[in-house]
Order: structure tokens, then sequence, then C-alpha cells
């Protein structure tokens, strides 16, 4: 029996409100608590665990001005805090509490910035001895995060330059994995002049120019009106660090705090748009975008999954199996934006040939062209790929962020019910819904004449 | 039916080792609380066995480069269905991969593991090749392999080996070249799998939600009985020595990459396991985020986030470690590091530091046990490499400092170090 308590109110938690489930049968609680203006702590407690993955993400708008500074702000703050103002030093801290490293969290979700970091310290009980580490962890981080190592009004001068030589240094190397960076140039493209195609634009001398200045303004910023949220999953026992981290957070002086729209769906070109960009590259790359406003997001992950997402879906088994037009060729929906992005890997002479087999899948699912067995099986599919959610706790921290992005709080067999109840109707409406926005492809000369 | 008990009582966990009168040795490690079913049958034959024979049965039969992986591929085609077709049906995700010693059959559900093994089971013990589908594999895995080759992180590593090694085979891409596996025919298919396919060469391996009476149950009813044979692989004799001691390729990256290797005497079981904690510690001492060599990089911009190192082994095979990064300058990174070895080999360890780098390995060791996936490939590793999960905590309990430094000789030996770069020029 799985209990479930829908927060019809959120995510209008106000400063001390908590919703809260319990799934008896798997063990698991599930809380959400609002511990300030627009900060939110979510715990989640598996006890089979042997880590608490515990989580801060600072969430803003996406904007040109500030994305450099965002990005740089996670790997400075996590270099040094007050306490501790040597990398070394913080380092061999960490290591001695069993190895819990801390990373720099920078990541997008549809137009909104996420920054922070995150740690997984092993739960105090798998310790040698029983020694307590979680509330020294905790303590660190709350450092990094709200007592930084900033002297004369000015961050770690030596760490802020080295880590501004890093963050340019990254910009550069994204050349390097081909896959990505045309994912990266794709999404440029497909959101031209919204916020979610930004760092598409970024480049390394953008990174050189921000300032010590630029930096602080934007770490007050955030402290003071940014989108907080906290997330502790894993095995617990730890309720004397989250303590330490509800009083920290509770303490912030906020105001403005960003209210977050997470779903912005993109625009449609009015016509189909094509980059083609020359690269020494043996396998040429190919994205194409389709856009919707089709409501319901289960439907529309079934369809892309259908399509393209399993070892027997369309895209795989005709394009890549009986065509042996490209190597890879997938399909995912972006929900927070309405657009599927089909991404493949192919022969600069089979360009053509690979984008209109594509194209013909996708009418292909629009004219009803799938067996019920397909779809079947694709439900099947999804439904337990979202209930192994439950064995990680990286995972199940995920799970339950991208349900607070979409304002429900669905476990994982609410969310496989929701797949199950797709007809083969909808999956064809919304098929037809979804029209051609932009092609960008990455490949040779050979490619580009091709192409 | 032979069972063994393997268990950890400081972690708190078991597993168990069946010997199934097959000839194949299953693993089944059931994990309370757990939704999910990882499992892997995996054969103890990689990339790197281009050279066998059936000991006892004559002379060594030579293949092409890229085979083992190239089986793989073909041997999801069953001759009357798509092994993919009957996996949709269970709600499990299938998947495969060859690694230079060992290639792996896996799934993962949260629905079904019953018939999921099943076909694994099935599929694994029937080989179907044609003339015509072996050539049609020839096109997906030339695209592979392309793509591979547009991977400068992979050209670097790859290159890496090509310095180190002369002769040893794990110099060679684990997928071939798109020239030989042209010479892959359905005979040669066949040869490879009935020599390494034998249950007596391989391993089930099975984690999280599962129960041990009912996996036996499937095996009694799907495993073929197999003769006892006892594969041998021929390996070049490989000179101490390196091919040479830098190598570099020209790509567009954004910074140079770069990879440092240390090669070193190949080894076997307990001893392999001791070596691979020895040189996990080594390295995080050496050049580790605590160490003062890699504050000195980092200060001064010589190395940046990128920067890290492994363990890269094969039992009684081949062993090194690597270092790897990006690098303005990758030639001084390669200085210092000799620089500082030649110092520690003199000086020791930092006790302290020692200390702290042993409880960081722990705190890694109880991470692990954290993922059913995870659990499922340590238990298949472990049984290839003649040890078991539990045993790198056992030995880290008892490794000194000063057993670090004894093994520096033997881990860090300059004379047959080299280094790849990748750059733009």
């Amino acid at each position: 029996m799985v209990y479930f308590i829908e927060y019809s109110f959120y995510p209008c938690l106000k400063a001390g409100e908590i919703g809260e489930w319990q799934m008896s049968e798997k063990n698991i609680t599930n809380k959400r608590t609002c511990i300030g203006d627009g900060i939110y702590l979510n715990e989640i407690y598996d006890p089979k665990f042997k880590t608490n993955n515990i989580r801060i993400k600072f969430i803003t708008a996406i904007s040109e001005e500030n994305y450099a500074a965002n990005a740089l702000l996670p790997p400075v703050l996590v270099t040094s805090n007050s306490e501790i103002t040597s990398k070394t030093e913080l380092s061999q801290k960490f290591a001695g509490l069993y190895g819990t490293s801390v990373g720099a969290i920078f990541d997008s979700m549809g137009d909104y910035q996420v920054l922070g970091f995150s740690t997984t310290p092993i739960c105090d009980r798998f310790t040698i001895g029983g020694e307590v580490i979680s509330e020294e962890v905790v303590r660190q981080i709350l450092l990094c995060a709200l007592s930084p190592d900033i002297k004369d009004g000015k961050f770690n001068e030596d760490y802020f330059r080295i880590r501004k030589q890093e963050l340019m240094d990254i910009i550069s190397a994204t050349v390097n994995e081909k896959r990505s960076y045309g994912y990266m140039k794709a999404k440029g493209l497909t959101f031209r002049n919204e916020p979610a195609a930004v760092a598409a634009g970024i480049t390394a001398e953008k990174a050189e120019k921000v300032t010590q200045e630029d930096l602080m303004r934007q770490y007050r910023y955030l402290l003071k009106s940014a989108h907080i949220e906290i997330t502790v999953c894993g095995g617990g026992g730890i309720d004397n660090a989250v303590e330490m981290i509800k009083d920290a957070f509770s303490k912030l002086e906020r105001e403005n705090t960003e209210k977050i729209v997470y779903r912005r769906n993109s625009p449609l070109k009015s016509e189909l748009e094509n980059i083609n960009e020359k690269m020494a590259v043996s396998q040429s790359k190919m994205y194409m975008s389709y856009k919707s406003d089709y409501e319901n997001i289960y439907v529309c992950k079934l369809f892309s999954v259908l399509l393209g997402n399993s070892p027997f879906s369309k895209l795989f088994t005709n394009v890549r199996e009986k065509l042996s037009l490209c190597y890879y060729c997938s399909a995912a929906y972006l929900d927070l934006k309405g657009t599927l992005m089909i991404d493949s890997g192919v022969e600069a002479k089979d360009i053509e040939a690979a984008r209109k087999a594509i194209g013909e899948q996708i009418a292909a699912v629009a004219a009803g062209d799938f067996t019920d067995e397909e779809l079947e099986n694709t439900k099947l599919y999804m439904c337990g790929a979202y209930k192994s959610n439950y064995d990680s706790e990286w995972d199940m921290a995920s799970w339950f962020e991208a349900q607070n992005t979409r304002g429900t709080s669905y476990t994982p067999e609410q969310a496989a019910g929701s797949i199950n109840a797709v007809t083969r109707e909808e999956i064809i409406e919304c098929a037809e819904s979804f029209k051609p926005d932009s092609i960008y492809i990455l490949t040779s000369e050979e490619g580009l004449q091709n192409g | 039916m032979d069972k063994k008990i393997i268990k950890s009582e400081a972690l708190g966990e078991q597993y168990s080792l069946i010997k199934h009168p097959s000839g194949l040795d299953v693993l089944v490690w059931k994990m309370d609380g757990f939704t999910t079913t990882e499992a892997a049958f995996a054969t103890k034959y990689g990339s790197i066995n281009n050279c066998f024979r059936v000991k006892g049965s004559g002379d060594f039969t030579t293949v092409p480069e890229g085979i083992a992986h190239y089986l793989e591929h073909k041997l999801f085609e069953n001759e009357d269905t798509d092994v993919f077709d009957l996996y949709a049906a269970t709600g499990a995700s299938a998947n495969a991969y060859t690694s230079f010693y060992e290639t792996a059959y896996t799934f993962s559900t949260s629905e079904n593991w019953e018939q999921a093994l099943e076909i694994l089971l099935d599929f694994v013990q029937k080989p179907y090749f044609t003339k015509e589908t072996v050539e049609k594999e020839q096109g997906i895995i030339g695209q592979e392999i392309k793509m591979c080759g547009d991977s400068p992180e992979r050209q670097c590593f790859y290159n890496l080996l090509k310095a180190l090694y002369v002769e040893h085979p794990v110099k060679i891409d684990i997928a071939g070249t798109v020239e030989s596996i042209s010479h892959i025919t359905p005979e040669l298919l066949y040869e490879c799998y009935n020599t390494f396919y034998n249950l007596h060469n391989m391993v089930l391996s099975i984690a999280g939600n599962v129960d041990e009476d009912k996996v036996i149950e499937i095996c009694d009813r799907l495993l073929k009985p197999a003769n006892d044979i006892c594969v041998e692989t021929k390996f070049p004799e490989e000179p101490a020595g390196v091919a040479q001691k830098k190598i570099t390729a020209v790509f567009p990256v954004g910074l140079p990459i770069f990879c440092i290797g240390f090669k070193s005497e190949p080894c076997g079981e307990m001893e392999y396991e001791r070596r691979g904690v020895l040189s996990s510690l080594i390295m995080q001492l050496l050049i580790g985020s605590t160490s003062p060599l890699h504050k000195e990089l980092f200060e001064e911009g010589l190395i940046n986030s990128q920067f890290g190192f492994e363990e890269f082994s094969g039992t009684d095979s081949f062993f090194t470690c690597i270092i790897s990064g990006e690098s303005r300058d990758p030639d001084e990174v390669y200085k210092r590091l000799c620089g500082e070895i030649e110092r520690v080999k003199k000086e020791g360890f930092d006790e302290k530091r020692f200390e702290i780098c042993k409880k960081s390995k722990y705190g890694g060791i109880v991470r692990a046990l954290n993922n059913v996936e995870n659990c499922a490939n340590s238990m298949m590793e472990s049984y290839f490499n003649g040890t078991t999960v539990f045993e790198s905590a056992k030995l880290l309990a008892n490794i000194t400092a000063e057993d670090c430094r004894k093994a520096l000789d033997v881990l860090f030996d300059m004379e047959r170090s080299a280094i790849s770069v990748v750059d733009n020029k």
C-alpha cells in the first residue's frame, strides 16, 4: 500500500509550513519545509542507504550579464572558507571525513541557472568506531556557502584568479567533446533570444571580464533574492546536521525573492532554420528540434521514448538498425521548454538521408503507425526506469527536484500511473502537434557539400 | 551444488558464490530494500585475447583486432528475433560492453527480473552468425570507430598505451580498426565464441532485488552443461622498457590534454588486489588534492579541476598507473611529478596525510556499496581477478605508509614511464 498526500498548496508553502508523506511499504519518508522566504528544505530518507547526499542550490533567472559570474561563484566558494583559507587544507579536512568531497554545481533548468554545492558523506553509523562526521561536513559546507573566504570585501585573490582562468579553460575546452559541444550550439539555435540560449554564446573573453566586484554583487544577490532549494537525501541519522542547515538559512535576510516559473515553452520559429558548422570531425553530429505546446508532459515523454529513447524505439530500430544511417539516434523531450530534441551521429554522406528518415519516423507515429505492443512495451520500459530512481540517493533527490519544477510531488509509482493512462489517440495527437523548428549540423567539408 | 557465503562483518554485507553443475559460477547478492535487479553474464574474454587455444588442442589461433567487441554486437541477433525485442516485453534495459579483458551482457530492471534473466541466459548461449549479418555490422561498428576517433581524450589515452607497450595487445583499440574488422568472418566468430563462451570461462553476477533460489532454478532450466576446458591466451614477450617516452597528436582542443603513465610488471589474484589498493593510496598521496604537489601545480595554473588519476590494469596481464588532465605545459607537470616521486622515495610519505587518505579510501569503499549496478559489477570483476568484493577493505586496514613508499619502486619507475599529449599544434 502506498500512502501519498498531494501538495495541492505547493509551491506556495510559507515559512514554517511542512508538506510530508510516507511510503510505509518502502520505508521512505519525504518532507518539504519552507524555512524562509523562498528557501525550501527537502528531506528524503530511506534507511537502506549508507550515505546522505546534501545539495544546496541557488536558482536564478539566466541573464547574459550575470552568466559568467554565476558560473565562477560555486568553484570559488568551494575552494576555501573563512575558517580554512587554504584549498589544500580544506581538501584534507574533507578527505579526513571519510573522503567526503564537495562538488560545485553549475547547471541550467529551462530558463534558469542552478548553482551551488553537493556532497555525499557516509552515514555516521558506517564510520570506524561510530565517529560522528555529518555535523562537521555540514558545518564546513555552511561556511563555504554563508561565510566564505573574504578579505576587505573581496574573495581570496589567488583563488579568484585561478578559478577564473579555469573557467576560461573549461569554456575553451567545450569543443573537445563534439557531441556535447554540438548539443550546446543546437540549444543556442533552438532557443535563440531566450535565456536558455545564453550558454551557447559564452566565450572565454566574456569570462575574463568578470571582476571581484561582479562576483561579490552576484553572491550577495543570490543570498538575498535567489530561490533556494536544499535537499538531504539518503540513509538519514543526520538530524543535528539538518538542524544546523535550518538554523543557518532561516537567518538569511531576504527580499525581492525570485518567483520561479519553470515551464516556459519556446516559441516556434516562423520558418525552419538550419545552421551547418564546419569542423574536422570523422562523424557528423545532427540535432533536429521540434516544438509543441501540448500540455500533458507525460504524453510528450511517452511519445519521445516511443520515438527514440529505448533500444526498441522507432529511431533505433529503423534509422540505426534497419537503415544503418546513424551510429546513435535518440530523442529527448525538454518539458520546461516544450521542445523535442533529436540527437544523431551520422556519416557526412548520409546526413540528408538521415534527416529524411528521422522526419518519416515522426510522421509515422503521427499517422498511428505503431503497434499496441510497441506502446505497451514503451510504457513498461519507462515505468521500470522511474522506479529505479529509488535505488540511488542521487537519483531520488533529482526525481523530487524535478517534481518541484512541475509543482507536483508525484512518486515514481504515481508518475508511472500517469504514463500507463496515456492512450494511443493521445500519442497521435501529441506527435501531430510537434512542428520542426531548427536543425544544427556539425560536420566536415564533405558534410557541408552534402548537407 | 557447492555454495560459499562471502561476507564482511564490518560492512554488514554478504553475497553467495554458487558452483552450478553446468560449469558456470553464479554470484548472487540480495540487497534488502532495493527495487532494481542488475545482472551481468560475462566471459573472461576481451580485446587483448587475440591469440589463443584451448589447452592441449594444438596450435594457437590468431584473430583480427576488434573481434571480441564485434562478437558482442553480433550476439544480440538471434536466428529468429532481435534480443532487444524480447527484452522489450519485460521492461528491462539491456546492454553489453567489451573491455580489454572481459565481455559482459547486462540488464537492469525494476520489473520481471526472472523473465529478463531467462532471456539473458538464453541468447548468450545461442550464437547465430551469417555472412550477410556479419557484413552488415561492419557499417555500424565502422561508425562507432569513427565516432571514437573524434574524441581527443580517447586518442590521448590510446596513444599513451602505444608509448608504454611495445608488443602487448593492450595498446590496440578495443573496437579494432575499420580495416581489421573487414577480415572478420562468421567462421572466426564461431571459433572465438566456442573457445571463450564456455561456461567454465564465464560468470553470472546478479544483485539487488533478487531471490537466490529462483536464480538457481532458472539456471537449472537454461544452462547447457559445458565441457571443462582451460583457455590459454598467448601474449607476446613485453620488454620492461617503454616504446617511446613521449607521443603527441594534433586535435582541435581548448587546452593541451595529457596522460602520464607508469608501467609495471603484471601480477595476479591477491597481489593484484593489494597492488590496486596500494596504487590508489599512492596516487592520492602523491598528487591527490591533499598533496603538496597538487597545491603547487594548481596554484601555478599548471593543472585544473580536470586533473585525475587511475589504476589501469588486467590481472596477470598489464598494470599501469595513469595521471591525466589538461595543462598549458604538460611536460612541466611530468617533470614535477617525477621530481616528487624521487623525493618521496627518499623521504617517505607524511604519516598524518597517509591516515587521512586511508580514511578517505575506506569512505569510498562504503559509498560503492550503495549502488546495485556497482555491486553486480564488483562481484564480477573481483571473481575474474580471483578475489572478493570485500578484500580491499581488509587489505586497506593493514597497509602502512612504509608499504606505500616501498611500492613506489615497483609502481613508479621513471624508466618505465611515458607521456602522451594532444594539442592544437
